[in-house]
């Protein structure tokens, strides 16, 4: 390895190898050529001055004090009303419009309350279907006039 | 074993103690923790000031989200997810900031003394001329990774993991990163500035 190459090499080595270190062909390049050794021991003594100066910015409050504040910081967070309300609005609404929907059904149908089977609760009549739902799925199930046709609305 | 390696070891046991309720543990993380958040905020923001800003957010987040860490990854891995987030906010305030400063409250924004002080820490030594200037012009993203591997001693692997990206993106921005810093290390050398000289 000539030295154009090894200082191509050297812009981009590990520092390791930098240092002489190992049996690569830049390593021994660097162990044997006085000029390349000296650049190669410019970067690792630059970049580990660089390490240097970075660690010794402390910050400007003490760690003890920083999470002192940030405890205070964490306590004093009140939760908005807003978003809150938000969230029970989003849950009712559904279920408001489904008993709406039912309501309607049941009156122009003439279909008893009996028909209609509620998530979650066991059938009330034998004509309703076993629904497969998860856990936090809620759903409706509505009879039609068609015995073979229900409505299964998930919310 | 690296910084940050070093830092997982003593903190993982507190993390379960702190997200059971024991204040004290968290309290020990925290502190545990401020010092490396610290130093990768200043890498993130190249600033003292912003990054004690920082520093000081990703506390408060722990504190809040401690009970969403799920140890899918490592704690670490995680923390600096949180710190990158926050720095990313603090630049974001800033920018907004700057923008709507009018010319005359710019002049506000100057570096106020206590911050002059501590960039004077950095310009005691040499290298905040020379190298430190090299490295806060870096790309960002080449700037996070030659700090940690190379300033930090990460493993590159540990890096990819850290960073969610890919080892050979790694290596590649690393790669730059080096190339960019040492050429301009060696520029200034007189024997050596007709070599690497622009």
């Amino acid at each position: 390895m000539n030295c154009t190459e090894a200082r191509e090499l050297l812009l981009e080595a590990e520092l390791a190898e930098l240092g002489g270190e190992g049996e690569s062909e830049l390593a021994r390049h660097v162990r044997d050529c006085a000029q390349c050794r000296a650049m190669a021991r410019e970067i690792v003594a630059q970049e580990r001055a660089l390490a240097q100066a970075l660690a010794t910015v402390r910050p400007a409050v003490s760690t003890q004090a920083a999470v002192a504040r940030a405890a205070d910081a964490a306590g004093a967070r009140v939760v908005p009303l807003r978003p809150r309300w938000k969230r029970r609005w989003a849950a009712l609404v559904p279920a408001a419009l489904a008993a709406t929907v039912a309501g309607i059904l049941l009156t122009s149908n003439g279909t008893s309350p009996a028909d209609v089977s509620w998530g979650g609760e066991a059938p009330v009549t034998a004509a309703v279907p076993v629904v497969d739902a998860a856990d936090s799925k809620t759903f409706v199930v509505f009879n039609t006039d068609n015995p073979d046709i229900v409505v299964v609305w998930f919310y | 074993m690296s910084e940050i390696q070093r830092l997982n070891k003593a903190v993982t046991p507190l993390v379960e103690q702190a997200q059971a309720g024991d204040q004290e543990a968290l309290s020990e993380l925290l502190r545990g923790c401020h010092p490396a958040v610290h130093r990768w905020a200043l890498s993130l923001t190249a600033d003292p000031d912003d990054a004690d800003d920082v520093a000081q957010e990703v506390l408060v987040r722990l504190h809040r989200s401690l009970g969403r860490f799920e140890a899918r990854s490592r704690f670490t891995t995680w923390l600096y997810q949180v710190t990158r987030n926050a720095a990313r906010d603090q630049r974001r305030r800033r920018e907004r900031t700057e923008r709507w400063a009018t010319h005359e409250y710019r002049e506000e924004l100057q570096p106020r003394a206590d911050q002059a002080d501590r960039l004077d820490e950095l310009h005691r030594s040499n290298v905040a001329d020379l190298v430190k200037s090299f490295f806060d012009e870096l790309p960002e993203r080449q700037r996070e990774v030659f700090d940690l591997v190379d300033l930090q001693d990460c493993r590159p692997v540990e890096v990819s993991e850290m960073l969610g990206m890919n080892p050979s993106t790694v290596r590649a921005h690393l790669l730059r990163a080096r190339r960019t810093i040492r050429k301009r290390i060696l520029e200034r050398h007189p024997e050596m500035a007709e070599e690497y000289g622009r």
